[in-house]
């Protein structure tokens, strides 16, 4: 800005205007720096600034922070694979792959940005972006690498994932070899349709060592014939050395004991469902093997939606810190182009949630709100509207909110600590309800809606919750899941499909236990293959007593 | 990923991890494919909808067709449809911020392309159509580019697997580095082959395709769009054969005249019908323009059988007999509509043509005759 200054200072001085270095910045990093070591030597440049940026900014350390230049065919490959270069063979991520490429011939979306959570961190730049943008986007990286490495949700997650992905596409090619394609491809989709079936709330404790290992502790659901061990002798000898009463109470001595473990199995609700399947579920090894992977894949990936608005939102507040007091001083020219990146990224979403605004926002709200003393009983019993705008206690207290807010929530209970009636006001934050002609429209201001609806989409990552709750109905071996109600219906077409799949599993009849949406309880069932929506039967109407 | 200086160690490790893929598109072909398999059962297994509907039909003309699909999703336990969400902006409350996006979930469509070849074959395979074996092939040669050569150059997807291999245990045995117990063969750069394309002349068959459409008062928008979606398929599975095929579109009531296909499916007259004067002009069309000595011939008829007299019945199997059913691959009437009791045309020419080789009658009352339509005038493999 000051270089600006200058001149117009000067009247009498007009320098001649170099357009050239005041769009230099509008070019590709390709156009720029032309071959990919010479793209890789500036990004190295930037980098040293950026991060002794950083450092001066946030007292919070990161891991070492990789970049690596992409062309944009390549990224979308990447976008494909949810991040990774390398993953198991599967038609959904070509799926995927074919969509990107018709959003991107009609231009509908850009990716800027995306940031893996591993150590050292990788982050990929898009050779197509420019120069000014490339900027903006490394220092965002930034900020994302320091929330995985300081979120509690985030440190029981594998950080040498890039190495394992690959390991995991090996082992599954490995499996189409052995067992043929068409096979393996039957099994993924059966595994990937219950791959949301986790346990959520463990993903930031340390699930056990066994847990992670991938066979260790399984015991097959025996379907085998209990034979009992006998002594081998020559057969006129047999009736002595192996008395038949004593084989017989072999038998049903085993019996008992399995009887006993199906009744007992589960002690309690077991929502980790892909590893109680593991464990119980009539597989063979390499199946095992499989579900095992889709599920260290599932809890690698859940606290990023776990933590969406909380992540995008403290990269977001701290880039835009770094660009204003850091580094646009040194590129003046780029301040237009910079305000335009940021707004268009931080743009109300008008129908959803925008997630980089809201964060932002918030966090920018928490600096505030604990820098001038806003919150505590005092603040919250003062009724004086007056008082409360003029409100500062010059605590100077934000700095360190906002820090102890990443270092102990997830969106759930950040938007639950931190939302306020004013912040959903001064942002418009509202209800939306969709008619019955398919028009959207406002429905409620009203901040309590508002907060239990987006504490609500964003409960168990906006994902039913479901739990294995009894594995031996009525002695049968069948198996029975209860979804949590809370207001919310199932999709039934979806459910059936995937009834089938859990079917296919478990081999025994398998039903779900959920409600219409207007509460009435209601039982689908597979049995046999054969799929059913049915009213809850007598025998099953004790699974629902527990439930408030 | 190139070579940049780094100390840390940690970095030659992703760096390894990149440079280990083939960076180029990181294998994604596979499951592009593999996809692409799947969406092409879909349309396979639903594509007796697609030829009775008009989405595809629409396109004609296009080489790459887009086909609406269910999108394929994996099935999971997820929320019915919900009808409130958070928002955020400007307008105050009671407002509507407009349409909401897409329909309801597990609803999605969507638009896969497909090449109009892709689509004739899916029709080959669902209607079991015989291949066409031409009537003549002329002595034209056309220069067609057939993958026979061999280069040490090349993209991926045309590796020789084969030769390639060969290379490297060539080389590995030749350094000494080949070993019986562990025959693993690594081929390095020098080793790749890939296959390369030569061009070789091919005979070169040609081929012309006459709609005939009576325009008379009695033809009506359901005749029209019959006929619309039979010579859409006709076209995409003829094209196909014989690497595109000339049209002649010619209309007729009490006279006929030679159209483009615009003016084809929408001219609409009021005067009456007389046959005769549509195969009179295909007659001299063929006499001047297609010579069938070079051409393979495909007419198709369509009308609703009303020809205005009896006379003019026999004067149009006359023509046929003698100008047109000799000398062409296939002569297809097409009947169309559910009210042909009057001149019931497709009568006479049953009577006088019924057995006759290269002779295809069929009726088609309303859409869902469409199918055994096509499958009747395509299925003779002439």
């Amino acid at each position: 800005m000051s270089s600006f200054q200058q001149y117009s200072n000067s009247p009498g001085d007009v320098p001649s205007l170099d357009t050239e270095a005041l769009t230099r910045h509008k070019m590709t990093v390709k156009e720029f720096a032309g071959s990919r070591a010479a793209q890789e030597r500036l990004i190295a440049e930037w980098k040293g600034e950026i991060e002794e940026a950083v450092r001066a900014a946030c007292p919070l350390d990161f891991f070492p922070q990789e970049f690596v230049v992409v062309s944009w065919k390549q990224l979308q490959v990447i976008l494909a694979r949810d991040g990774f270069p390398k993953r198991f063979e599967h038609w959904s991520f070509g799926q995927k792959y074919a969509s990107q490429q018709v959003h991107d011939t009609y231009g509908l979306s850009r990716t800027y940005e995306l940031v893996l959570n591993t150590d050292p961190c990788v982050a990929y730049l898009l050779d197509s972006n420019s120069v000014q943008e490339t900027r903006t986007v490394m220092a965002h990286v930034y900020f994302h690498n320091m929330f995985f490495k300081h979120n509690p949700y985030f440190s029981e997650t594998n950080r040498k994932m890039l190495g394992k992905m690959g390991e995991h596409a090996d082992r599954i090619k490995k499996y189409q070899e052995e067992h043929g394609p068409d096979k393996v491809e039957r099994f993924l989709d059966t595994a990937l349709s219950i791959d949301n079936l986790i346990d959520i709330h463990s993903v930031a404790l340390q699930r056990t060592r066994e847990d992670y290992a991938p066979t260790a502790g399984l015991e097959v659901r025996q379907t085998r014939p209990i034979t009992p061990v006998r002594f081998a002798v020559p057969d006129y000898l047999d009736r002595y050395v192996n008395p038949p009463e004593v084989l017989k109470a072999q038998v049903e001595r085993e019996q008992r004991e399995r009887d006993q473990r199906l009744k007992n199995n589960p002690p309690e609700p077991v929502q980790d469902i892909l590893m109680f399947l593991m464990k119980h579920a009539p597989l063979e090894p390499w199946q095992q093997d499989i579900l095992s992977m889709v599920r260290d894949e599932a809890y690698y990936f859940a606290p990023q939606g776990m933590t969406k608005i909380m992540n995008e939102g403290w990269a977001s507040y701290w880039h835009s810190k770094l660009m204003t007091d850091y580094l646009l001083p040194r590129y003046p020219s780029e301040i237009v182009d910079y305000c335009e990146f940021n707004a268009s990224v931080l743009a109300p979403g008008g129908q959803r949630i925008n997630p980089y605004r809201l964060g932002v926002r918030l966090f920018r709200d928490i600096e505030e709100r604990w820098d001038k003393g806003k919150f505590g009983p005092d603040w919250d019993a003062c009724r004086d509207m007056e008082e409360r705008r003029n409100w500062d206690k010059k605590l100077g207290l934000g700095g360190q909110e906002i820090i102890n807010a990443l270092l102990t929530h997830n969106d759930l209970t950040f938007i639950d600590r931190y939302l306020t009636p004013e912040f959903c006001a001064e942002n418009k934050l509202h209800v939306n309800r969709e008619t019955s002609g398919g028009d959207v429209v406002i429905d409620s201001e009203d901040f309590k809606r508002v907060r239990s609806l987006l504490v609500h989409s964003l409960t168990n990552l906006g994902r039913p919750k479901l739990a294995v709750i009894n594995a031996n109905h009525a002695n049968r071996g069948e198996l029975v899941i209860m979804h949590s109600f809370d207001g919310r219906a199932l999709d039934l077409g979806q459910a059936k499909t995937t009834c089938q799949n859990l079917y296919a599993l478990w081999t025994r009849p398998v039903h779900v236990l959920s409600r219409h949406d207007n509460g009435t309880s209601l039982k689908m069932s597979c049995e046999n293959g054969n799929f059913g929506v049915h009213q809850v039967a007598k025998e099953f109407e004790k699974y629902f007593e527990g439930e408030s | 990923m190139s070579t940049r200086p780094h100390n840390d160690p940690s970095t030659s490790q992703t760096q390894q991890h990149f440079s280990a893929l083939d960076t180029a598109s990181f294998g994604i072909e596979p499951d592009v494919r593999r996809f692409r398999d799947i969406v092409k059962g879909k349309v396979r297994e639903d594509l007796k909808d697609y030829i009775t509907s008009d989405d595809i039909v629409a396109q004609h003309g296009k080489d790459v067709i887009s086909v609406p699909i269910k999108e394929i999703t994996i099935p999971r336990f997820i929320f019915g449809s919900e009808t409130d969400g958070v928002g955020e902006g400007e307008e105050g409350e009671g407002d509507a911020p407009g349409k909401k996006g897409g329909t309801e979930a597990g609803n999605h469509m969507r638009e896969e392309q497909f090449h109009i070849e892709e689509l004739a074959d899916l029709l080959g395979e669902n209607l079991e159509l015989p291949r066409i074996k031409p009537r003549l092939t002329s002595g034209l040669e056309q220069a067609v580019p057939r993958y026979e050569g061999i280069s040490r150059q090349g993209p991926p997807s045309l590796r020789d697997h084969k030769r390639t291999f060969r290379e490297a245990l060539r080389r590995t045995i030749a350094e000494g580095t080949y070993d019986e117990e562990d025959p693993t063969i690594v081929p390095i750069k020098e080793d790749f082959r890939y296959r390369s394309p030569r061009l070789k002349p091919r005979p070169k068959t040609n081929a012309v395709i006459f709609y005939v459409i009576d325009v008379s008062g009695s033809m009506g928008d359901l005749e029209k769009s019959l006929a619309r979606n039979t010579a859409f398929w006709a076209d995409a599975w003829i094209d196909r054969q014989y690497q595109g095929a000339e049209k002649c579109y010619i209309i007729h009531d009490v006279a006929a005249k030679v159209v483009d296909r615009e003016t084809f499916f929408t001219t609409k007259e009021s005067g009456g019908t007389i046959i005769s004067s549509a195969y009179q002009l295909a007659k001299e069309q063929m006499a001047t323009r297609f010579p069938p000595d070079q051409w393979n011939i495909y007419v198709f008829h369509f009308s609703d059988g009303d020809n205005s007299s009896k006379e003019d019945n026999l004067r149009a199997g006359e023509l046929l007999k003698q100008d047109i059913i000799p000398f062409v691959n296939l002569f297809g009437y097409v009947e169309v509509g559910g009210h042909s009791q009057g001149g019931g045309f497709i009568r006479y020419l049953d009577s006088e043509f019924g057995e006759t080789e290269g002779v295809v009658l069929t009726q088609m009352g309303d859409r869902g005759d469409i199918i055994e339509g096509i499958k009747d005038l395509l299925g003779t493999g002439r």
